[in-house]
């Protein structure tokens, strides 16, 4: 199991007129070679949520365990722990600073004292999964890039340290279609490299191609985990929860209120192959 | 008071300084008035370029724009234009000016020399019409992404324009925020007849319009009913656009030698179609 | 949360001060001022104490508000008191142990000078706690703006504050989430010597750098987008207008000088 949350809990301001409670006595595990989405809508506590995984929010009760170990114990130890547990912000590219795409990718690495060596062939691994060209782009000013270069640049930042788990705050969000899809089947291809990821999404279509499971936050507390299969045959919940569902699932849904012989689906490919078998012309396979 | 306008850009192309292309190049365009146009393309394809050249805050590098059959290029009318078309951008956080949602709504009215007197209430009527007049008196930063983006509308509403050109508005904010103001820009649209420009990477908004344009390296590529646009599935798919979930269901049916329409766009239809040729079969 | 900060500290109230115009407040802080720097002897400060607190009374903001104004400035306080009471050797001495001694004169001054910062503080929150920040740059654009026959930009300086009056929300949050960012990559801010820390500020400063330009960038085309065309032929929402408690606080306020000048002579 890579990471726990025992009973988290976090409040905002506590003991002030302010006080909110963000985070409200979450349970969850992540198991190593997860794809879990997190979705909730906004201040649910995804994000909230998400910085606990790498220790930048401490939970103010309960633990949160990397490895069987609680990683707020010993704060000497967080940083070590954020090169394992990868964060990628909400709009990262808003974060680079250096001169070069390259320095910029190798600020983790510098950080955790390695050799330039190491450094060097982490910087160019890392390009080269995001699908990035070191010898085009590597020396140019990472803010002569287009956005959605500039984006990848900025999880190679974090990929370049090797995490374990990659967590990641919206990371489509404001990217046209060309730049979602590259960056999609970029994450798509690390975690089945072996990578842990944890994906905060509003883009049921991006969670329904993706996920391996699903957490489904409300006011911050866990209302749901599961697989699509399972969260998505719950379009009732999810619309109560102010949560878009597949559109997919909701012609599911629909066909089966029509009484049509369809089993509950989320995924297109699914769909189109169900619907072809139910709809070839006429030959005999009648109910 | 005559209240829509008319877009018209004639042989329209436009050239960053120092760039070697044009961001914009010879769109020749019309958009009626009172209607809902949508413009599709991924970044770089000159949809904010051309959101600029409407309200000339980008002058034709050659052509023309004209709104209401005014020249942009004529500096006679430069402020008409702009409060005649009036443009939002994309992020919330960056075209608020004032500290207090009233005073940043008066901030239009106050450029234009509108009486004190009229202000308090072209505010509340601005306001009332994206339905933020519960927010007057709260600062700006306390709001969510959508009722940002709906105060800024107000501010362009407040200046009663004609046209309003929405840059890519809803692509920094969450479903609800990205319903709650897509849904008020169609509200206005039909309920005050204002022509609408909409920019967006939202497919499910395109297919909500009257018209959808595809630009691409400058170009209008593509110009139909938003039917007409997305049944051409691997025209779109060539530009790198996506092709809403339902009539990209239909286009995978056809591929798997289905039989049905590829014009499909909403749910409802999809259903109609799918249990009306289920039904048939059965019947045979 | 850090957007939850108040800017200005404006206390939102109705009360007879709070109906003040700005101008008025404006110009008679700097009347009060001047009639703190008039005080003297203990006897000169009490009509400025009394005003002070006939003041707070009318504004109606609590007293422990008050106070809290004074909170940051307490070391600042404790500092000009200590000094003034130990380094003061003239007069006649009121204590004495080894090399420490406590003089008439120290002790005089030490309260005296403490007293002042006290009301200097406590008269200009004041101001701030009963007008709204857009109220006072507005104040401010219409004081200045005799000063345009001269060049003064007062309308540019008016549009520059409450531009960053609005800003300071949004880039205190930035910071915040790029520090974050940053830390997630294993960026260090607090520990290591002067220079390894002024040097880890980098990653932070330039991202924040870029996107106050990039905003100021958005922020100008929306605003042009919008008319905006400077001070010229602007009409105002916020009409100034100065009603019967203005000329009320002009009296009363007016007086506090010469009463605080008389006082001082009595001692």
């Amino acid at each position: 199991m890579a990471l726990e949350l025992q009973n988290v809990s976090h409040t905002y301001q506590p003991n002030t007129p302010f006080s909110a409670v963000a985070l409200d006595n979450i349970s969850l595990s992540i198991e190593d070679r997860d794809l879990l989405a997190l979705i909730g809508h906004t201040g649910s506590g995804k994000s909230t949520l998400a910085q606990h995984l790498n220790g930048l929010m401490k939970p103010t009760s309960g633990r949160v365990l990397f490895n069987g170990k609680d990683i707020n114990e010993d704060a000497s130890r967080l940083r070590e722990l954020r090169f394992q547990v990868g964060l990628v912000f909400q709009y990262p590219e808003y974060q680079l600073f250096e001169e070069t795409v390259e320095k910029d990718i190798a600020f983790g690495p510098r950080n955790m004292g390695l050799s330039d060596e190491e450094i060097k062939s982490r910087v160019l691994g890392a390009m080269d999964l995001v699908g990035l060209n070191p010898e085009e782009i590597g020396q140019k000013s990472p803010f002569e890039l287009s956005g959605g270069q500039m984006r990848r640049v900025a999880l190679a930042g974090v990929l370049a340290m090797r995490p374990k788990v990659l967590v990641l705050d919206e990371p489509t969000a404001g990217l046209d279609p060309r730049a979602r899809s590259f960056l999609l089947s970029d994450i798509k291809r690390l975690h089945r490299e072996g990578t842990t990821v944890v994906m905060i999404s509003h883009s049921m279509d991006d969670v329904a191609a993706l996920a391996t499971r699903i957490a489904v936050m409300d006011h911050g507390s866990l209302a749901m985990t599961g697989t699509p299969a399972e969260i998505f045959a719950q379009p009732q919940r999810l619309i109560q929860m102010g949560l878009n569902v597949p559109q997919v699932s909701l012609l599911a849904g629909r066909l089966i209120a029509a009484g049509l012989p369809v089993k509950p689906c989320f995924r297109m490919e699914e769909m189109a192959d169900q619907l072809a078998e139910l709809l070839k012309g006429g030959d005999g396979d009648v109910a | 008071m005559k209240k829509q306008a008319e877009l018209r850009m004639e042989n329209l192309s436009f050239k960053y300084e120092g760039a070697e292309g044009f961001a914009v190049k010879n769109v020749d365009l019309t958009i009626e008035k009172g209607s809902f146009t949508t413009v599709l393309g991924h970044n770089g394809s000159g949809k904010s370029t051309l959101a600029k050249l409407i309200n000339g805050l980008f002058l034709p590098t050659q052509g023309k724009v004209f709104v209401d059959g005014m020249d942009t290029q004529d500096e006679q009318h430069t402020w008409d234009v702009r409060a005649r078309a009036g443009v939002v951008f994309q992020n919330p956080d960056n075209q608020i000016v004032a500290t207090v949602v009233k005073d940043d709504v008066a901030f239009g009215l106050e450029n234009i020399g509108v009486p004190h007197e009229q202000m308090e209430a072209r505010i509340e009527e601005a306001l009332g019409a994206v339905d933020m007049l519960d927010f007057i008196d709260r600062a700006p930063h306390m709001l969510s992404g959508g009722q940002k983006q709906r105060v800024a509308i107000a501010g362009i509403m407040a200046m009663k324009p004609a046209a309003l050109i929405l840059d890519e508005v809803t692509s920094m904010l969450d479903p609800k925020g990205r319903k709650e103001v897509f849904d008020t820009v169609r509200r206005l649209n039909k309920q005050r007849g204002i022509t609408v420009v909409w920019i967006t990477h939202f497919m499910e908004e395109a297919a909500l319009s009257d018209r959808v344009l595809v630009m691409h390296r400058g170009e209008i590529r593509m110009d139909g009913t938003p039917r007409e646009v997305f049944a051409n599935g691997d025209a779109l798919r060539s530009l790198r656009l996506d092709v809403p979930p339902m009539a990209l269901l239909a286009q995978e049916l056809v591929r798997r030698g289905i039989d049905i329409r590829e014009d499909i766009l909403s749910l409802d239809e999809m259903e109609r179609e799918v249990v009306a040729k289920w039904r048939l079969n059965c019947k045979m | 949360m850090l957007r939850d900060i108040t800017l200005g500290q404006y206390y939102p109230v109705d009360s007879p001060i709070h109906r003040l115009d700005p101008r008025t407040k404006i110009v008679l802080t700097i009347v009060y001022i001047v009639a703190v720097f008039f005080g003297k002897g203990l006897l000169g400060y009490l009509p400025t104490l009394l005003f002070l607190l006939l003041i707070i009374k009318l504004s109606g903001v609590p007293f422990t508000m008050m106070l809290k104004s004074l909170r940051p400035l307490r070391i600042l306080l404790i500092f000009t008191f200590v000094l003034n009471l130990f380094f003061i050797s003239s007069g006649e001495v009121l204590f004495r142990w080894r090399f420490i001694q406590i003089t008439k004169d120290g002790l005089s001054h030490a309260l005296r000078f403490s007293l002042r910062l006290i009301f200097l503080v406590l008269g200009t929150s004041l101001m701030t706690l009963t007008t709204p920040p857009v109220a006072l740059t507005d104040g401010l654009e219409s004081l200045c703006s005799p000063l345009k026959k001269i060049g003064f930009p007062a309308h540019e300086m008016a549009m520059m504050m409450t531009i960053a009056l609005r800003f300071i929300p949004t880039l205190i949050e930035e910071a915040d989430k790029i520090m974050k960012a940053q830390s997630a990559r294993g960026a260090d801010f607090s520990s290591g010597s002067v220079t390894s820390r002024a040097r880890a500020m980098i990653p932070l400063l330039v991202p924040l750098f870029i996107s106050a330009f990039r905003r100021a960038g958005d922020l100008a085309f929306a605003m042009e987008a919008r008319c905006y065309r400077g001070g010229e032929g602007r009409t105002r929402l916020h009409i100034l207008k100065f009603r019967k408690g203005d000329a009320v606080a002009f009296v009363i306020t007016g007086l506090l000088i010469p009463v605080t000048i008389f006082a001082g002579r009595l001692l």
